[in-house]
């Protein structure tokens, strides 16, 4: 049998029927692409976290070479002064006696001095007396 | 406001629905996607080798794109050769073959156009089946042209709109198409 042209234009209009009848199509979402560009943000953001967080867990791992501020490790003593003193009790036997002695304050010592020469007062005791009148502890003024 | 903006989406034309999604509606845009969907799918379906989620894929594409910019649609352009010049593309990209098809349109349209009797002897209940192979053969620039203008019944017009060619350029290779399909049917015919 001799095919036309209008029975090819059929034929092809009839596979493209049976094509759409077997279509089934999806309601429209127009927003489809955003949620890959909020994903993307996510991402990014959560990869930022990520790394601030990392880094910091490294920067704690690490042994610190870095020398403690002093204030933290030097326990300095203003109040108190430590006396160890031996005391042989026998032949054989010997005790370790520590005594902790209040702070001297230099004033007594001062006025002791101007007891003695209450009206010859040296540039050098004026200094001390001064730096006394500071609250500085005796034993460091008792230092050259 | 203009009088179609008062009467119900369905009784609206798709220029007038498109001009309607230009100015923000989301739903005359619906009532568009629901007139072309499938239809649209059907051409992908039939142009991407027959892959479902394929096709489902490229409607969505072209929605999308329009979608995207329907703030850019020139009032009175029609709107069906708008979305298959935007199917024709993206099975163009699909392809990715467009120095091979460019080479062949070149050599086809330097040929001139036969007006040569191709008789095809063959039984009538295999033509659906012998025509599907044939155009499953066919160079896709040509598929599509065939495609367009006899499954999905475009005008020369629009076709050559949607393509970028002439109109005369569309006549002679729509020609030359249904020669290259009777020639090869008759090659069918003769080996069944």
């Amino acid at each position: 049998m001799q095919i036309t042209n209008e029975q090819i234009i059929q034929s092809a209009r009839r596979q493209r029927q049976a094509v759409d009848s077997r279509m089934v199509v999806e309601p429209w979402k127009p927003r489809h692409r955003k949620p890959y560009g909020l994903a993307a943000v996510i991402a990014i953001a959560a990869s930022l976290v990520s790394f601030i967080a990392g880094y910091a867990i490294h920067a704690n791992l690490q042994p610190s070479d870095v020398q403690q501020p002093l204030a933290q490790v030097v326990e300095v003593q203003h109040d108190t002064i430590m006396q160890q003193e031996i005391i042989r009790d026998t032949i054989y036997q010997t005790r370790t006696v520590t005594r902790y002695v209040d702070r001297q304050i230099a004033q007594a010592d001062t006025q002791a001095a101007e007891a003695e020469t209450p009206s010859a007062t040296s540039s050098s005791q004026q200094m001390a007396c001064s730096m006394l009148c500071d609250d500085i502890p005796y034993d460091l003024l008792a230092q050259p | 406001m203009s009088i179609f903006h008062l009467k119900p989406l369905r009784g609206q034309t798709d220029e007038q629905l498109m001009t309607r999604a230009a100015a923000g509606s989301d739903t005359a845009f619906e009532e568009l996607y629901r007139r072309y969907a499938r239809r649209l799918k059907g051409f992908f379906f039939m142009q991407l080798g027959g892959d479902e989620e394929l096709a489902a894929d490229a409607t969505h594409d072209v929605f999308l794109r329009a979608y995207e910019a329907r703030d850019r649609y020139q009032e009175g352009r029609r709107v069906d050769t708008w979305l298959f010049t935007i199917a024709y593309n993206i099975c163009r990209n699909h392809y990715r073959s467009n120095a091979y098809e460019a080479q062949l349109m070149a050599s086809l349209d330097a040929e001139p156009v036969m007006d040569q009797q191709i008789e095809v002897d063959l039984d009538a209940a295999m033509l659906d089946e012998a025509l599907a192979q044939v155009l499953s053969e066919l160079p896709s620039t040509l598929h599509q042209l065939f495609s367009l203008h006899y499954q999905e019944e475009l005008t020369i017009p629009q076709i050559a709109e949607i393509v970028g060619v002439p109109e005369g350029t569309v006549k002679s290779r729509l020609h030359k198409t249904m020669n290259m399909i009777r020639n090869k049917l008759k090659n069918y015919a003769n080996n069944k």
